[in-house]
C-alpha cells in the first residue's frame, strides 16, 4: 500500500525531487525550508520543517549525510537529505491518486448556490 | 530536537539575513524564538521545572524569611502560564494540529509543576526550621498545632502531598487551556497576511 502524504510531506519531497531556487540545490535543512517556502508561497516555520524531515527519513523516504560546516556556521556541520526511491513512489502514488480524483472535474469549480 | 546542524542552519539564516534586515537586538529575539520552538514540550517543561524549582530553592536560601510578595507570585504566575500559551504556539505552529497545541500545554504544565513541586518539597524538608518563622507559614503552623500532628516535619509532608493531586489536576486543567489558548493565537496568526521575511 502507497505511503500516505500530507501537502506539507509533499512540499518537502518535492523541494528534494526538483528544488526550484539555487539555495534549494544544496539540500540541506536551512535551503529545505527557503525551498518548501517558496513553493507554499508562505511562511514556514523551520520546526515543521525539521521534524517533517526526521518523519519522513523514519519512514525511509529521504537519508540524510553530514557535510562539512562553514565559517558563517559557526562550523556546524550541514545535514544533506537525499530523497530515495520509495520516497519518489510515494510521490507518484500520490499525484495518481490525486488525478484520478480529479479527473473529469474542469476549473473553476462551480458552486451550487 | 535541537541538534548541531540544526543550530548551523539558524546560525546561518541569523547571521546572512536576519541581523542585516533586523538589527542586532531584534535578530537575537528571533534566534532565541527559533531555539525555543524547536524544544519538544517534555523539554520546555523540564526545563521550565527545573529552572523554577532551582530558584526557589536559591531564594529561600539566600533570604529564607523573606516573604513572596503579591507583585513577584503574579510576575512568576503570568510567566508561568506564558510559557504553556508559548509551548502550544510553539506545537500547532509546527504541525498545524490544534490537538498537538493542547498536549504539548498538558505536556509542559504538568511536568513542570511536578518537577517543581519536588524542588518545593525539597526546599520545605531541608529550611524547615527557618521557615516555620515566616509570617506566610503561621497559618500552616497554627493548622499543625490544632491537629494534635507528632511534629511538624511529618504534617508538613502530609499536607504537601494532600496538595499535589489538586495540584497536578489544576496544571493539567490550565495547561490545557493555555496550549489551547497558543493554538488558537497560532491559528489566527497564519490567518493574517503572510510576512516572508527570510529570502
Amino acid at each position: 500500500m502507497a505511503e500516505h502524504l500530507g501537502i506539507f510531506e509533499q512540499a518537502v519531497l518535492l523541494a528534494l525531487l526538483r528544488p526550484q531556487t539555487v539555495l534549494g540545490k544544496e539540500g540541506y535543512g536551512r535551503a529545505i525550508l527557503k525551498e518548501v517556502q517558496h513553493r507554499l508561497g508562505r511562511e514556514v516555520s523551520a520546526g515543521a520543517v525539521y521534524s517533517t524531515l526526521d518523519r519522513l527519513e523514519a519512514k525511509g523516504l529521504v537519508s540524510s549525510e553530514l557535510g562539512p560546516g562553514t565559517p558563517v556556521r559557526g562550523g556546524r556541520p550541514k545535514r544533506h537529505y537525499r530523497i530515495e526511491g520509495d520516497g519518489v513512489r510515494a510521490l507518484d502514488a500520490v499525484r495518481t491518486a490525486t488525478d484520478r480524483l480529479w479527473a473529469g472535474i474542469r476549473l473553476p469549480l462551480k458552486g451550487t448556490r | 530536537m535541537t541538534n548541531s546542524p540544526i543550530l548551523g542552519d539558524l546560525l546561518e539564516e541569523y547571521r546572512e539575513v536576519v541581523r542585516p534586515a533586523r538589527g542586532r537586538m531584534r535578530a537575537a529575539v528571533w534566534l532565541v524564538v527559533q531555539l525555543i520552538s524547536l524544544m519538544r514540550p517534555w523539554m520546555w517543561g523540564l526545563a521550565l521545572g527545573i529552572t523554577l524549582g532551582v530558584a526557589n530553592l536559591v531564594s529561600t536560601a539566600v533570604a529564607p524569611l523573606a516573604d513572596d510578595t503579591p507583585p513577584m507570585i503574579v510576575s512568576l504566575g503570568v510567566t508561568i502560564l506564558a510559557s504553556w500559551v508559548f509551548a502550544g504556539f510553539a506545537a500547532e505552529r509546527r504541525s498545524r494540529r490544534f490537538g498537538d497545541a493542547i498536549v504539548a500545554g498538558v505536556i509542559v504544565a504538568v511536568l513542570a509543576t511536578g518537577i517543581f513541586s519536588a524542588a518545593n518539597f525539597a526546599r520545605k524538608m531541608i529550611f524547615l526550621d527557618t521557615l516555620r518563622h515566616r509570617s506566610d507559614w503561621q497559618g500552616l503552623v497554627a493548622r499543625y498545632h490544632s491537629s494534635g500532628a507528632g511534629d511538624l516535619r511529618s504534617f508538613v509532608i502530609s499536607e504537601h502531598l494532600q496538595g499535589l493531586p489538586g495540584g497536578i489536576l489544576f496544571s493539567l486543567a490550565a495547561g490545557a487551556v493555555c496550549g489551547g489558548l497558543g493554538g488558537a493565537y497560532s491559528m489566527w496568526r497564519r490567518e493574517q497576511p503572510s510576512r516572508m521575511d527570510v529570502t
